[in-house]
């Protein structure tokens, strides 16, 4: 280990422009690579307040028709519909329904009110995302059936209306001019989560008629029972689907974005999401990979008579490569402790525009990034396999053909 | 010169192999990027068949507190039709706004979107799915929407009655295409698909319409009011034109306050009022076209940087190695600049040779129908234009990459080099 770090600070400096160029390009792809394994993960892994988003199923936006000639077209689903087909479903361990967010105007009094973002839930809901409660709880479902005039906001909201969470509990406020109690005060929550975001959350009408038209603003997401895949669930949510449009008559009705939310959070299920970031990943390596190979093949040059001059003496070709990238993997952990630091830059200057979503245009959108959210494990992880293999790819090939020339011809200069 | 540098491409084809691998592979990466870029900017550049300049969209809601759900068509014309008429009127009253409209249907740039199905008179058989958008008159002034044809070269409200039960209507150029396979329809009679008694005659055809900037054109057609709005409580999409002088950043603040300080006429209150040009910006947003747009700049930027410290990288060590050559060189007369031009020839030759397989790949992937094709089809002359920005992009970069080392080229001393070994 020593004669490795021995030879690799003499190699620097003998070498400046090599480690500066081979520091560089490592860095700046395990940055990128970051950048788009973090811009994965944060759409669909676990992280609270959506910490259930690898066993959620979305039903998306219905759509239902006419059979018969395709008249009378809508999108939506209304609450009906959506218990119909979501309720009783085997696999579903909890399942929450919401109504479209939307701004209403909300104050402390009917003359001083300000946009802000309201979504009407269920009670379920506040079990299905992981929400911390600074104050009050979360409406039950006697307050949802007594359709009571209850709200649970945001931090912000309490300290903007009350002055804090606290004191925000008990008060009234009032959203679209009618007067709501304010039971519970939560922490912000950023509006990367769609799902969960909102800043006033409140219940809706559960009143179903017989009449009830297919369509309305409802989604639904249903939560894995224990042992149950995504996939199994989507199943049988799709078996239920069919199963409603059998008993409709003249109607047909479509869930066609319904998929498991990792699925959905990119192109709504419908293309290859794993394949297109395998490809994107791998190009963002192949390419920098490539770069160094090409680096190193011309750096070998000079290098060509000590490997033939230590075969000379008895050293073995794997000894050999492994010597190299050994040498070159510190050369790849400098680049990657520089590049993890860059991608953090690069993420805290660009992530509006990188992580760019349609609620950030909002102006009460809340864009923060918590640590919380960047420092996990699985994403150093994964940097850290990221490193070894770009390392291993970029020197492997040129060392493998080094070594491979004749010693002979090498030393005699050919 | 050329050939000269061709063949020591040739020699030097060991250490090329990988700058020539790298140049290959970025080649159709970026041709992909810009491919992309192409389709979107072509979409934008696109006329949309109306203009948004100036134009405001105010969001009149109803007090939940004031509010009394009515059955009846009278009462709703009074206490709701009527008030919100007054409420409507009110904006052309305020400094600087230009004109007032109103709409129903499909709404420009948001997913809020109406269709229904037409047919020329006694063709039940071919039916054309088209938008509908119900506006007032005042609508084609607020938004400009130029016209091919029509009956008077400016649109007046008469023109906006229906005669003997046949309702006016303007379609969109691609609409009168689908239906009589060509634009010039005025007077034309056609039909509703699915109310059959509803029968409209061609006033006007305007120019092709398309809801957002990167979408494709769209049938159109914009008719009056039908009757059936006015017995519900429902409150249109509301647009106003602001004087191109009266209108700056502080317009949508000051026209709030004062408006709804003046205005207090039960159920309503303006809720909101924000400019076109956010509302473009959202739907950009929905659609996800800004977020394609970053990516994609992204990731040529990191493409670009990568084939930079390639090139930078290779060259510097070719200088180094053939300090030797370079000294000879200079010795047989060649001047400095002439060094230099060497080095950026060589770099743009080996691109030009790289650029070869990579327009074959990228043929093949243009073929196989592999680009992106939502905003732009993928004509020929698409994929020749995109090749050629892709090349200058290339040679661009690997002019940048080369002329650092071979600056320094130009800077060896030939005697001190020759005498080195």
């Amino acid at each position: 280990m020593n004669t490795i770090i021995k030879q690799a600070k003499s190699h620097i400096r003998q070498q400046p422009f090599f480690t500066v160029l081979s520091i560089l390009g490592t860095a700046v792809s395990i940055a990128f690579a970051m950048l788009v394994v973090i811009n994965y993960d944060i759409h669909i892994g676990d992280i609270t307040p959506e910490s259930n988003r690898s066993k959620m199923v979305f039903s998306g936006e219905g759509y239902s028709f006419k059979t018969k000639d395709h008249s009378n077209a809508n999108s939506g689903m209304s609450y009906r519909t959506a218990k119909l087909i979501f309720n009783n479903i085997k696999g579903a361990s909890i399942v929450s329904y919401q109504r479209h967010g939307t701004k209403l105007y909300c104050g402390t009094n009917k003359n001083k009110g300000k946009s802000h973002f309201c979504k009407f839930v269920d009670p379920e809901f506040w079990q299905m995302y992981d929400f911390k409660f600074l104050a009050g709880k979360p409406f039950n479902k006697a307050d949802f059936q007594a359709r009571a005039n209850v709200v649970v906001i945001n931090e912000h909201i309490a300290r903007e209306f009350y002055g804090s969470a606290e004191k925000s509990i008990g008060k009234t406020c009032f959203c679209d001019f009618s007067p709501m109690k304010i039971i519970g005060v939560v922490d912000n929550v950023s509006s990367f989560f769609n799902f969960a975001y909102s800043e006033l959350w409140m219940p809706f009408d559960p009143t179903i008629n017989a009449s009830d038209p297919l369509y309305g603003d409802i989604t639904a997401v249903a939560l894995c029972a224990p042992g149950v895949s995504t996939s199994d669930l989507d199943d049988q949510l799709h078996i239920s689907l069919k199963r409603y449009n059998s008993t409709l008559n003249d109607y047909s009705f479509e869930l066609k974005d319904m998929c498991p939310v990792a699925k959905y959070q990119f192109f709504k299920g419908h293309a290859n999401t794993t394949a297109i970031l395998f490809f994107i990943g791998l190009m963002l390596l192949v390419v920098p990979a490539i770069n160094i190979s090409g680096l190193v093949s011309s750096q070998m040059h000079h290098q060509m008579s000590e490997i033939a001059i230590r075969r000379c003496y008895g050293a073995r070709r794997w000894q050999l490569i492994m010597r190299f990238i050994n040498e070159n993997l510190i050369l790849t952990c400098i680049g990657a402790i520089l590049g993890v630091i860059l991608s953090y830059l690069m993420l805290f200057i660009v992530k509006s525009w990188l992580l760019f979503s349609d609620t950030s245009l909002l102006n009460y959108a809340d864009c923060r990034i918590s640590t919380s959210m960047l420092l996990r494990p699985e994403i150093l992880l994964w940097v850290v396999g990221i490193a070894i293999l770009f390392n291993f790819i970029s020197v492997f090939i040129p060392v493998w053909t080094a070594t491979r020339r004749n010693i002979i011809s090498t030393l005699k200069g050919e | 010169m050329i050939k000269n540098i061709l063949t020591q491409i040739w020699n030097q084809r060991r250490t090329n192999s990988w700058l020539f691998a790298e140049l290959v592979i970025v080649f159709v990466l970026l041709w992909f990027c810009v491919d992309v870029l192409y389709g979107l900017v072509f979409a934008r550049l696109q006329p949309k068949g109306y203009d948004q300049e100036h134009v405001y969209k105010i969001t009149v809601n109803s007090r939940k507190d004031q509010f009394v759900k009515m059955q009846d068509a009278d009462s709703i014309s009074r206490f709701w039709w009527k008030p919100l008429s007054e409420v409507i009127k009110s904006f052309k009253q305020y400094p600087g706004v230009e004109s007032v409209c109103t709409s129903f249907g499909t709404d420009a740039y948001s997913n809020n979107t109406m269709f229904q199905g037409y047919h020329v008179d006694g063709d039940t058989s071919n039916v054309f799915v088209s938008n509908i958008r119900y506006v007032d008159p005042e609508y084609m002034h607020t938004f400009r929407i130029p016209m091919l044809h029509s009956i008077h070269k400016n649109l007046k409200d008469e023109d906006w009655n229906a005669i003997n039960d046949v309702t006016p209507a303007i379609v969109s150029a691609e609409l009168a295409d689908s239906l009589w396979g060509t634009t010039n329809v005025i007077g034309k009679r056609f039909s509703d698909y699915y109310s059959p008694d509803l029968h409209y005659k061609v006033i006007a055809v305007s120019d092709p319409q398309k809801n957002s900037d990167y979408n494709r054109y769209e049938s159109y057609i914009m008719t009056p009011y039908p009757e059936r709005v006015y017995k519900m409580q429902a409150i249109p999409s509301i647009y106003i034109r602001v004087k191109a002088d009266a209108d700056n950043n502080d317009f949508s603040n000051r026209f709030i306050k004062t408006m709804s300080a003046r205005i207090h006429i039960a159920p309503f209150y303006i809720f909101d009022i924000e400019s076109m040009k956010y509302y473009k910006q959202l739907d950009d947003a929905q659609q996800g076209v800004t977020s394609e747009v970053n990516n994609t700049m992204l990731m040529m930027s990191f493409f670009t940087f990568n084939v930079f410290l390639g090139l930078l990288g290779t060259f510097w060590f070719r200088t180094n190695s053939r300090r030797g050559e370079i000294a000879i060189r200079m010795a047989m007369g060649s001047s400095r600049k002439q060094t230099a031009v060497h080095f950026l020839t060589e770099g743009v030759l080996l691109l030009a040779i790289a650029s070869l397989p990579a327009a074959i790949i990228g043929l093949n992937i243009w073929n196989a129908d592999l680009t992106v094709t939502i905003h732009a089809d993928a004509t020929v002359l698409r994929l020749i234009f995109t090749l050629i920005i892709t090349f200058i992009l290339m040679a661009i970069i690997t002019l940048i990459g080369i002329l650092i080392p071979s600056k320094r080229a130009m800077h060896i001393l030939p005697a001190e080099a020759l005498h080195e070994e």
